[in-house]
Formats: C-alpha cells, structure tokens, sequence
C-alpha cells in the first residue's frame, strides 16, 4: 500500500475522531458555567489542540487554521488569562458547529462555507483583541509539507558560502541531558565533509574524571554550501546548553556576513555557557503533575466500534442458525430409535448454544441511551438562551442499554418532546417566582427498565398547558360543544 | 534486532501515523495513549527511543519524561516530545524535564523517520 492511500486511511480514523472531540469540547463547554473546574478546560482544549494537530499533520491547512484561533482562546481560557463569559462559551459553541460542518465537508471532499468560516473567525478574533495579549497573533499552521520552505528562503537570504567554522563548547552535563555529540556529528557528516577538532583543555585527571560528564569541546569545519538553518538544526535540542559560534568561512557573505555571526542566540555566544544553562532548582519546580481526576466518560469504556452492517449480518446468520437447528429437532423425531437419545441430547445443546449466541449478538447492538440523550444538553443550552428561560436538565438512567435502531428511531420523537417541555411548559423566570417557584425550571430526562419494557420519561416543573385556555380557543372554533365537559 | 520505539499519543490518527510510518522503516514500535498507560508499558520492558504528546489526559507527556527520566533504566534512553511550532515554552519544560529534544507538529512521516534516526 502506498503512503498516500495508507494516510487517507488514517484520515478517515482523524475525522471519526475529530467527531468525537468536538462532542466531548461541546459538553465540556456546556458543563463550563456550572461547575468550572480546571480539568473540564483542559480537556476541552486538549480536543481542540489534537484537531489541530491532526488536521495540519492530513493536510487540512483550512481546518487547522481555523482551530488555531479556537485553540488559543481555550488556551488563555485555560491559564486564566482570560475570563469565561457566557458570550466566548457561545461563540466557541457556534466555532464547534463549523468546525463539525469543515470537518464533514473536508471528507466528503466539498466545498467549505468561507462565509461562516470567515465571520466567525471574526468573533475569535475580537474576543481575543479585547485585551492585549502577548502578540500571539494566529499564526497560521503551515500543513507539513511547507514545514521546510521557511528554511531555504532564509538560506538564501545568507548568500553563498562554501563552509562553516562552528565552536561547539557543550555543558559538562550534556550527557546527563541525554544528548550525545557523536550523534550530532553523524547529523553533520550528513550535510557535508568536516573535520572536528577536540579541544580537551577542560579534561580533568583521571581520578577526577566523571563518567557521565562531557569535558570536551569542539572546533569544527563543515564545508559545503550549508543554508544556516540546516545547522540551526542540528544543533537546536542543544543551544540552550552550550557555547555555539557559527562563522563563515570562504566566499564572505553579503552585506552582515563581513564580520563573525555569533547566534543563535546573542545572548549564547556572549555570555559563559554556564550561566546559560538551567538551574537545577529551576528544573525542579518545572510544572506540577496535571495528574487529574480521571476522565468519567459514559459507555466509554472497554467499547469497541463495529459497522452495523456487520452486526446486522451476524444477527441475520444466528436467525438461519435457529431455524436449522429447530429443522433438525423436527427431522430427529422420526429416525432410529437407539441413536435418538444422544441426538437428542446433541440437539438440545445445539439449542441452547444457538441461544445464547443469538443474546449476545443482540447485544452488540445495544447502546447506552445516552447516545440519545447527549444531543440534549446543548439543544436545551441554545433553547432556553432564545426562550430567554432558565433551565436545569437532569438526565437519570443514561447507561440503559437500547437497540441501536430503537435508540435512532426515538431520537427525533425526543427531541420534540423536549422543545414541547420549554416552549410550553416551563415558565419564564418572572412566572416561576411570582408563583412561588425556584426561578430556575426543572427538565428531566430518563430512561429505566420497568416489567419487561424500557421507559422513557420527559418530565419538567414547570406550570404545564392551560387547559381552560385551550378549551376556550375550542370551544371558539367549535371543536367542543358549548356544553360539552372533556376529561383531562 | 529492531529498536523499539514507545509512542505515546491520545489521538488514535496521531498514533497509526506514528506507527505506519516507524513500522514501515522497520522499527518495532509500541503505543499508549497517555502518560500513565505509557509509563506502565516502560517499567515492564526496555525501548531504545520514547516519542510522546504533550498535551494528554491523566497524565501529560512533560511528566512522562520526568517519571521516565527517574527510573534507572531509562536514564540515558532517547526521549523526544512531540509539540506544536508556537510552543517554545513546552521545549524548555521538555528539556527541564529531561527530554533529548522535539519534533515540532505537523510533520509529515519523512520528517518523522529522519528526526528519529537522529536520535537512534
């Protein structure tokens, strides 16, 4: 298999994914008000910041410069540099939306809506430019490929030279930073011919001698046309733990290039390489384990994810099973007399094997309802914002399992029972505390096993339809005789 | 022998990527999808190189390295964090914390293999 179809391949797993993320970024938002603590954040970020990742590694410059905005806002959301209004949690919610529609039309290969992409990457923006910040500015993310382009424009801008003198004075610790010299020095032979002179005057004697210490330092010459950036490169795990001097040798480099460079940075070549180096306290007080509450995640767990069309294949296969294994015990009943004990005993564990697979392929199919009942939390969020009410969802029984049909076909019923609950039987907040309510509605949702049949329940507190209302309108239009008495 | 590579990533694409294009260049490579899945893995065997995610849940690839850096056996073992071009920050930290050095996201698998044999 080719690289290029093996990475479309796992594209199709990025997208999943990335699916999966914005519905785990969409509750993390919603749950954010309520209950901020610092582990939903960062879980919501860390969805972000992997579609971001992936989607520049497959290539997907539009998504992942998108998700670059989304992600520096979380980012500062997450540091507490920013404040968590109810509006950015509104405008990240609408940035899942798009992200969601990028993603789908990404894979199915169709054209992107600039148009929402674009104002809603105006929202970001401004949210971002409401206070300064450290110029973050989004910075595009270049897909990989371009990754490299930056390198030889600055190459060129260099000029030509035909080699490099590089002082290379590491750390005595080097080595204890994991990084190894000899390893460098295979890296520049790859780049081109040099010699590379140890100076040892830092060598102790040997008693002295530690061997995990690096006394050595280095004068190297590199010839070849070499672009700085590519010895930039070899070098750049390391600069912060030694003296570097790059200098051209050969043909001058315009203009600058007359007199020495000292980089990379100034700072580096000027000042000892010791003091350079991190402090070892520094090191210790390096960030604080994020060893966090474990992640709860419903139905999440030891599931594996199968194509329903293999599952209805098996299912359709068990039902052939049973049907020749009942045709077997018919046929069993008029055959020889002395073997019909041990066929009968055969056929009645056939029976009861068959059973039992055909129960626990049933099973496969089943889902938690909360596969169903993860849609409401933001339907309620958006409703009850534009209904201008304030709601509590509880959802109870989310891991009563269902047959996967079962669950789709409920879903949109759900749904409508649900708007029905906020658009008619919660009140408005002013309602509910003048009729002596808390001024936040309840709306409930739950689902439990009850004699051999699962209930679903939609429940709210709220005031409930005005029945003598409703009669007035119909006796108005003559639906109900004048003097007709209805049941509830 | 091959060299065992452990990569440690909380996206699955990241992770087959990873995987399809070390496996490709004849590494054996094992996974884990976050720092305590993946610290776990390293007590009970050796790798010659770990590649690991910054950003993970439970526990992150910072303090992976760290955890890793602390046992005997993973003291002088290659460590490179995988982290995004804006995060110098996350560099330093992975340096302090005993990293050999980075890969900077998004890399492509050419990129990948050749920071690799850098390192081993």
């Amino acid at each position: 298999m080719t690289i290029d179809l093996e990475m479309a391949e796992i594209a199709k797993v990025f997208f999943q994914e990335s699916r999966e993320g914005l519905d785990a970024m969409e509750s993390g938002l919603l749950t954010l008000g309520a209950t901020a603590d610092g582990e939903s954040i960062n879980t919501i970020f860390r969805a972000a910041h992997s579609i971001k990742g992936g989607s520049a590694t497959f290539g997907f410059a539009e998504v992942a410069t998108f998700t670059h905005g989304v992600e520096t806002l979380l980012d500062e959301m997450r540091n507490k540099v920013r404040p968590i209004t109810a509006e950015a949690v509104q405008t990240l919610l609408q940035a899942c939306d798009c992200l969601r529609e990028m993603i789908a039309a990404t894979e199915a290969e169709q054209p992107l809506d600039q148009g929402r992409i674009a104002s809603l990457n105006g929202d970001i923006t401004q949210i971002l430019g409401e206070r300064p910040t450290e110029a973050h500015a989004a910075a595009p993310v270049a897909p990989a490929a371009a990754a490299n382009s930056a390198g030889s424009a600055a190459a060129s801008a260099d000029g030509g030279t035909s080699g490099w003198r590089v002082i290379f004075e590491p750390v005595v610790d080097l080595l204890r930073l994991r990084n190894e010299p000899t390893r460098m020095f295979a890296e520049l032979g790859r780049l081109g011919d040099f010699t590379a002179h140890a100076d040892v005057s830092r060598l102790p004697a040997l008693d002295a001698l530690d061997p995990e210490s690096c006394y050595l330092s280095w004068n190297i010459e590199i010839a070849g046309e070499i672009p700085r950036p590519k010895l930039d490169e070899v070098f750049d795990w390391v600069d912060s733990h030694c003296r570097l001097e790059f200098t051209p040798t050969g043909r001058a480099a315009p203009a600058a290039g007359a007199q020495p460079v000292a980089q990379p940075s100034a700072a580096t070549a000027a000042t000892p390489a010791e003091s350079k180096a991190v402090p070892p306290a520094e090191a210790e007080r390096s960030p604080a384990p994020a060893v966090a509450a474990v992640q709860k995640s419903a139905g999440e767990s030891g599931s594996i994810r199968v194509a329903t069309e293999k599952v209805d294949d098996i299912i359709n296969l068990v039902g052939e099973l049973l049907i020749t294994q009942s045709m077997l015990s018919g046929f069993a009943d008029g055959i020889d007399p002395n073997d019909l004990d041990r066929l009968r005993q055969g056929l009645s564990q056939l029976a009861r094997n068959t059973r039992e697979l055909q129960e626990s392929v049933m099973q496969i199919r089943m889902l938690p309802i909360s596969f169903a009942f993860n849609r409401f939390p933001r339907i309620v969020h958006d409703l009850s914002r534009k209904l201008d009410k304030k709601v509590e969802l509880k959802l109870v029984g989310e891991n009563t399992e269902l047959d996967k049909t079962v669950l789709e076909k409920i879903s949109d019923p759900l749904v409508h029972l649900v708007r029905n609950a906020l658009d008619h039987g919660l009140e408005t907040p002013e309602r509910r505390l003048a009729a002596g309510k808390p001024e936040t509605g309840t709306l409930e949702l739950a689902a439990f096993h009850e004699g051999g049949n699962i209930i679903i329940e939609v429940r709210d507190d709220g005031g409930g339809l005005n029945k003598a209302k409703i009669l007035q309108k119909a006796r108005e239009r003559s639906l109900v005789a004048p003097d007709q008495e209805l049941t509830d | 022998m091959a060299k065992k590579i452990l990569a440690v990533d909380d996206s699955a694409s990241m992770r087959q990527m990873v995987l399809f294009t070390l496996k490709g260049a004849g590494y054996e490579v094992v996974q884990a999808c976050d720092g305590v899945e993946a610290l776990e893995l390293a007590r009970k065997s050796a790798v010659d190189l770990v590649l690991t995610d910054v950003h993970m849940p439970r526990m992150d690839g910072i303090t992976l390295v760290r955890e890793l850096r602390a046992l005997v056996n993973y003291k002088l073992v290659p460590m490179l964090i995988l982290t995004t071009e804006s995060s110098q920050e996350k560099k330093m930290d992975g340096k302090r914390a005993g990293a050999t050095g980075w890969i900077v996201k998004p890399f492509n698998p050419p990129q990948l293999l050749a920071t690799v044999a850098r390192v081993i």
